[in-house]
């Protein structure tokens, strides 16, 4: 089971596109898709069953798409919610004995004021940030069948 | 030389706050405070808007306990309206806050509170969490966290989302449960039971003996919680029962006329204001409220899992329990009962009915809804004008109620673990630990999942800091 998981707060602007990709995917065999304010140890259930993982979220600073493998660890938590998603799936591995391939897509965002609506910058990239999901679940479709 | 220790902030609780202790000049201690230094305002600045906003509101002054304060207020809104809402809408909402204290009650023992118990009072703080958990015990975390994921899951099911959803409304409910969403929760109950049984079992092995679970502070009090007309636990609706620290009822009253036996006073010490019961005055009106003080108020469980732990935690505890430590416990026993009740809805056909909302217009210009939320009884008190606009409103949250006891918990902790000035970490993590059982939530702030910052001052009576204890 593939997963691609949706983070950000709809109510923040930008910070929503995660979730606005997300949910406009079309169902298919064998995804699961989920949405969430920010990661937390509750998803380690849903990850430790997955085969992939696909995390989108918004990002400040990057100005292009980016997909991005992500390698299990990093830095242990401190302080609030912050969680990152290596730390998540290395969570997921101590619990769960395995964790699934852990990959990120970030889409540029330009505001996280208070709104429902995303930037015109960012509203553009949805499209693309779109097919970028489709095109990961495709790719591993594609090895399946060659496997 | 009288000095003082602050313990800031505390952590794994819901919210800020800080903890003052004061030694006298033999360093011994004198009293301690547990300062909430948030101040939220909703009392403020709900004012002016509809009823109809304000479940939608309310919930907004929590990230974990929304379904509590969307609850309560829809309650205060029903009696607004001076309608009798449809069975299955009732059903519906005992429905979801079932699934509410199971999350919320599994998020208190499994994420917040256990680690302490279980990996230990005095492990490494960088370690003493819920990370440390999963390494520890992958099993138990595993299946904690599947059993929070389960009443998420139900909440998301009935209400469209986890968080916030704008659900129970005036009048009832706004979506009825699908027969999908009843199949899926019917299939993952025997699990959750099944969890909530094993924890059980576990908690009792390791500490059966009621002196092991003295650490926290054992101190008689009133205790406070809606039980049905017939005594039975309860969590929507029934009597304010309140009962003494033997067990003996003390009153039982109507919720909605609370303002007859509860009032609150303030101190300039903190933003949380102190509610006591008003015939015995303040502060000597201290009552505890939530999982224990539920457990202490009721006769007994209907569902029968729950009624035979209530049974033996009654035999083992001598009765009623004065234990800070027996929250946890009656955390899980309740998280057992709730999980026992949801299967009795599901079962029941009524459940299923699409007919869920009364309408209507403002037909009273006051309303009092009253449940029980995971953290104790919770109140939401609203006047309206003839448009339903509101013109007051008054909000008592669970955790406030509980606001003497967790002083009282300090002090004693305090008084117990340190003496003649002599402090340690060790000391501190259980001053923490004694708040942490009442799983005090102070608004929707942060709570930690790893090592926390934590500063302790000792100052003189001439206001000079003498020692300072930190961790970064």
């Amino acid at each position: 089971m593939d997963l691609v998981v949706g983070i950000g707060n709809e109510l923040r602007s930008d910070d929503g596109v995660g979730i606005r990709v997300v949910t406009s995917l079309p169902p298919r065999l064998g995804v699961k898709t989920a949405v969430v304010h920010q990661l937390t140890p509750d998803l380690v259930d849903v990850l430790g069953s997955a085969e992939r993982v696909l995390f989108v979220d918004a990002h400040a600073t990057e100005r292009c798409l980016r997909l991005a493998r992500l390698c299990e660890g990093g830095a242990p938590p401190t302080v609030g919610h912050t969680l990152a998603p290596e730390t998540l799936l290395a969570w997921t591995r101590a619990a769960c004995g395995r964790a699934p391939e852990g990959w990120v897509l970030t889409v540029p965002a330009q505001s996280f004021a208070m709104g429902e609506s995303l930037s015109p910058e960012t509203e553009r990239a949805v499209p693309a940030a779109r097919r970028a999901a489709l095109d990961w679940l495709d790719r591993h479709a594609v090895a399946h069948e060659e496997n | 030389m009288e000095r003082q220790i602050h313990i800031e902030p505390v952590t794994r609780i819901e919210g800020h706050a800080k903890i003052t202790v004061f030694l006298d000049s033999a360093g011994d201690v004198r009293d301690a405070q547990f300062h909430v230094t948030e101040l939220r305002g909703f009392e403020q600045f709900c004012v002016g808007r509809t009823m109809w906003e304000m479940p939608g509101l309310t919930a907004r002054i929590c990230g974990i306990c929304p379904v509590s304060h969307i609850l309560a207020s829809a309650k205060a809104c029903d009696a607004i309206l001076a309608v009798k809402i449809p069975e299955t809408a009732q059903l519906l909402r005992r429905l979801m806050n079932l699934a509410q204290l199971v999350q919320s009650h599994a998020l208190s023992f499994f994420y917040l509170s256990a680690p302490d118990f279980l990996l230990g009072w005095d492990s490494d703080p960088a370690t003493r969490n819920v990370v440390g958990l999963i390494a520890a015990r992958p099993d138990l975390a595993r299946k904690g966290i599947r059993l929070r994921a389960f009443g998420q899951e139900a909440i998301d099911r009935l209400g469209g989302k986890r968080i916030h959803p704008a659900w129970a409304v005036p009048g009832g409910v706004n979506q009825p449960l699908s027969q999908e969403d009843r199949a899926w929760m019917i299939e993952r109950l025997p699990e959750a039971r099944a969890t909530a049984q094993e924890t059980l079992t576990l908690f009792k092995s390791a500490f059966g003996d009621p002196k092991e679970r003295s650490v926290l502070g054992d101190y008689p009090s009133l205790y406070m919680g809606l039980v049905r007309h017939d005594g039975a636990w309860e969590h929507y609706e029934g009597v304010l029962r309140i009962v003494d620290a033997k067990g003996r009822v003390v009153r039982e009253h109507n919720p909605a006329q609370y303002a007859e036996i509860i009032q609150e006073a303030s101190e300039p010490w903190t933003y949380l204001k102190f509610p006591y019961y008003t015939p015995k005055g303040y502060p000597d009106g201290m009552y505890r409220v939530g999982p224990l003080g539920r457990i202490n108020v009721c006769d007994r469980f209907d569902t029968p899992l729950a009624q035979a732990e209530l049974e033996e935690f009654r035999e083992h505890s001598g009765g009623r329990s004065g234990r800070v430590f027996d929250y946890h416990y009656a955390r899980l026993i309740e998280i057992l009962g709730s999980i026992e009740e949801m299967a009795e809805l599901l079962a029941d056909d009524r459940i299923a009915s699409p007919v869920i909302r009364a309408e209507a217009g403002v037909n009273a210009r006051e309303g009092v809804g009253v449940h029980e939320a995971p953290r104790g009884t919770l109140i939401h008190h609203y006047w309206v004008d003839q448009n339903g606009i509101i013109e007051k409103l008054n909000l008592i949250v669970s955790t406030g109620h509980n606001n003497l006891a967790m002083n009282r918990a300090v002090r004693e902790i305090a008084k117990t673990y340190i003496k003649k000035g002599k402090v340690s970490e060790g000391i501190l993590n259980r001053i923490e630990g004694g708040i942490r059982a009442y799983d005090p939530c102070l608004s929707c702030s942060v709570h930690a999942v790893g090592r926390m910052p934590l500063c302790v001052e000792i100052v003189n009576a001439q206001g000079e800091v003498q020692a300072t204890l930190s961790r970064d």
